[in-house]
């Protein structure tokens, strides 16, 4: 056994009385634990018929079970699927069409909000267990060997979100790198904040497990409210907390922070979008003992570039943190209509080849569009624009297309548009984008009523896109237009809408 | 003190640019569950309580359950103040 499965064991069998998981609701568990739980699982996986190049998703809380299932899947060769379970169902619906898993793990709980997702009947285990199984029919999606480790779902262009698949080799060169650069080791705690569908969480999952450290999950609560957050930090003793600008700026600034003792935070990452500097002086503020470091890299490729802030950036100095330079195993090539030399002062869009890349999206279309053969390499176009600074890292100056990164996660507006567009007295709709009074994104829906329907009031169309798409994905605001301005060729014209919100 | 919702009710017109046509702010209208207030708004909220009526919110108290209407804002706020 290979891989992140192979290093778990290992690492088990090297360390089977340190505690490998642990959390306020469900206490403690050993390496030596963990494994056993592990084994066992995989035997019931086996018996619901997973094999190697399976896919099973996870309707799940996160709890220690999770990680049970997690490990039990990949020992087995197949992926996991994590559902965001607080998404809407449509959306939840989608992603398990695209994903044809062989088997639906869900939590008794939230089986309703599989209803009409799924045909088969639930088989119910024995009394007591977290968990109900769906299995497939018959049109299961088989990944060649090896397989895939997991498949996560990020926002779409075409309205839809896609699914990336990455293998195993993949997750374990971002891993195994992350691991020996940020020196992780069996005396660390690790703060697991982000959930599972987030592609943070394959350093606190996997890093960690494969490190001998501990892993420390987070309630649901502390990640929502920073001053539930900052007292569990402290109480179980986090040294590593790998997590994003938004939620590192609540735990700055409505965390108290100094009403706890984080002396123990030895290591801070944080990757998803860009910190601004005055917010990042106040994080090195409240956490002088932490060493901090920004990671770059979309979902597609992990992380591929990495920055370690040496000294208190001033602010106003510099504009932005750079995002640094490559990870061992990533290549990066600058674009612009073609190779630009990687030189101080260039400028173009970043693409990445390497170890970390995935095989692709389970759209096959969408695969080809987006990773393209170079010099007979696969490189994925990040859609990123960067510049090289002088002294050669790269900092990320915006995106070729609409894409916004909004709390970390990657949105696409024609997603809000197409969930807009949905509702019957919205016949269409255009999202335009500021700066929020937190220095946050901030989403304003545009939008035309349909003729002979009643204009929905603000709240209505709030809460039709709170049923529809994942909270951060809710505009702030809406406006009603009596017409979105269009191009000559009959587009909607966002230059002329944003130029009109910018002004105000 | 006899007229927390009108003063709670006054911050979040100011401070969250309420718009008059999301529909009038009533004392039971839903803050957070309806997206109003969203969760970074809702700790500005909490500390804009706590300094105005002198008292500390437990961190478990910043909840939904607590801070969703103008009316359980002031029964909450009654109850701490009380309290002291």
């Amino acid at each position: 056994m290979n891989g992140l499965a192979g290093n778990f064991a290992e690492t088990a069998l090297r360390y089977p009385n340190q505690v490998a998981l642990e959390s306020k609701a469900e206490g403690k568990l050993t390496y030596r634990e963990l494994d056993l739980r592990v084994c066992e699982f995989s035997d019931v996986l086996e018996g619901y018929g997973v094999t190697a190049g399976d896919r099973v998703a996870l309707v799940l809380p996160k709890s220690q079970f999770k990680v049970v299932v997690i490990l039990s899947v990949i020992r087995l060769g197949a992926a996991y699927v994590p559902l965001d379970v607080a998404a809407p169902f449509s959306r939840n619906k989608f992603v398990i069409a695209e994903a044809k898993p062989k088997l639906i793990l869900a939590a008794p709980g939230l089986l309703g909000t599989l209803d009409g997702v799924w045909d088969e009947e639930p088989i119910i285990p024995d009394e007591g267990e977290e968990f109900v199984a769906l299995i497939a029919a018959d049109d299961a999606a088989r990944d060649e060997l090896p397989g895939l480790a997991y498949i996560l779902f990020t926002s779409g262009s075409t309205g839809k979100p896609k699914g990336v698949a990455i293998s195993e080799a993949a997750a374990l060169a971002f891993v195994s790198w992350a691991s020996a650069e940020f020196n992780l080791r069996p005396t660390d705690s690790v703060a697991s904040v982000v959930p599972f569908h987030f592609d943070l969480s394959i350093f606190d999952l996997h890093a960690t497990l494969t490190s001998g450290a501990r892993l420390v999950l987070i309630s649901e609560a502390a990640t929502k409210n920073p001053r539930l957050l900052a007292g569990e930090l402290a109480e179980l003793g986090a040294s590593f907390l790998y997590t994003t600008p938004t939620s590192l700026r609540l735990l700055v600034s409505h965390g108290k922070c100094e009403t706890h003792n984080l002396t123990g935070l030895r290591q801070v990452l944080y990757a998803g979008e860009a910190y601004p500097v005055a917010d990042l002086v106040r994080l090195m503020e409240t956490l002088p003992e932490a060493e901090i470091a920004n990671l770059y890299g979309p979902t597609e490729t992990n992380v591929v570039t990495f920055h370690r802030l040496r000294g208190v950036p001033e602010p106003g100095q510099q504009k932005n943190i750079p995002i640094g330079r490559a990870c061992p195993y990533a290549r990066l090539l600058l674009w612009d209509d073609g190779p630009v030399n990687q030189v101080p002062d260039a400028e173009g869009e970043l693409l990445v080849a390497g170890d970390s890349l995935a095989v692709g999206y389970l759209d096959p279309e969408a695969t080809s569009r987006a990773f393209i053969s170079y010099n007979d390499e696969r490189f994925y176009h990040t859609g990123d624009l960067v510049w090289v600074d002088d002294q050669e890292n790269l900092i990320f100056l915006g995106r070729k297309d609409r894409m916004v990164k909004r709390r970390g996660y990657r949105i696409e507006p024609a997603e809000i548009e197409a969930a807009l567009q949905l509702h019957p007295a919205v016949s269409r709709a255009a999202i335009t984008t500021g700066t929020a009074k937190d220095g946050g994104v901030k989403l304003v829906a545009h939008y035309e009523v349909t003729s002979g329907e009643p204009a929905p009031t603000k709240l209505d169309l709030m809460a039709y896109c709170r049923e529809h798409l994942p909270l951060y994905m809710v505009p702030d605001g809406f406006r009603q237009e009596v017409e979105l301005p269009r191009t000559s060729s009959q587009k909607t014209d966002y230059a002329t809408l944003q130029a009109a919100v910018d002004e105000e | 003190m006899t007229n927390i919702k009108e003063d709670v009710k006054a911050y979040i017109i100011e401070e969250f640019a309420y718009e008059a046509d999301v529909g009038p702010l009533t004392d039971s209208t839903p803050l957070l569950s309806s997206g109003i207030i969203d969760s970074i708004s809702a700790l500005q909220l909490v500390e804009f309580l706590e300094n105005k009526y002198s008292f500390s919110f437990q961190a478990h108290e910043v909840d939904q359950d607590n801070l969703d209407n103008l009316a359980l804002i002031e029964a909450f706020v009654m109850s701490k103040v009380s309290a002291k």
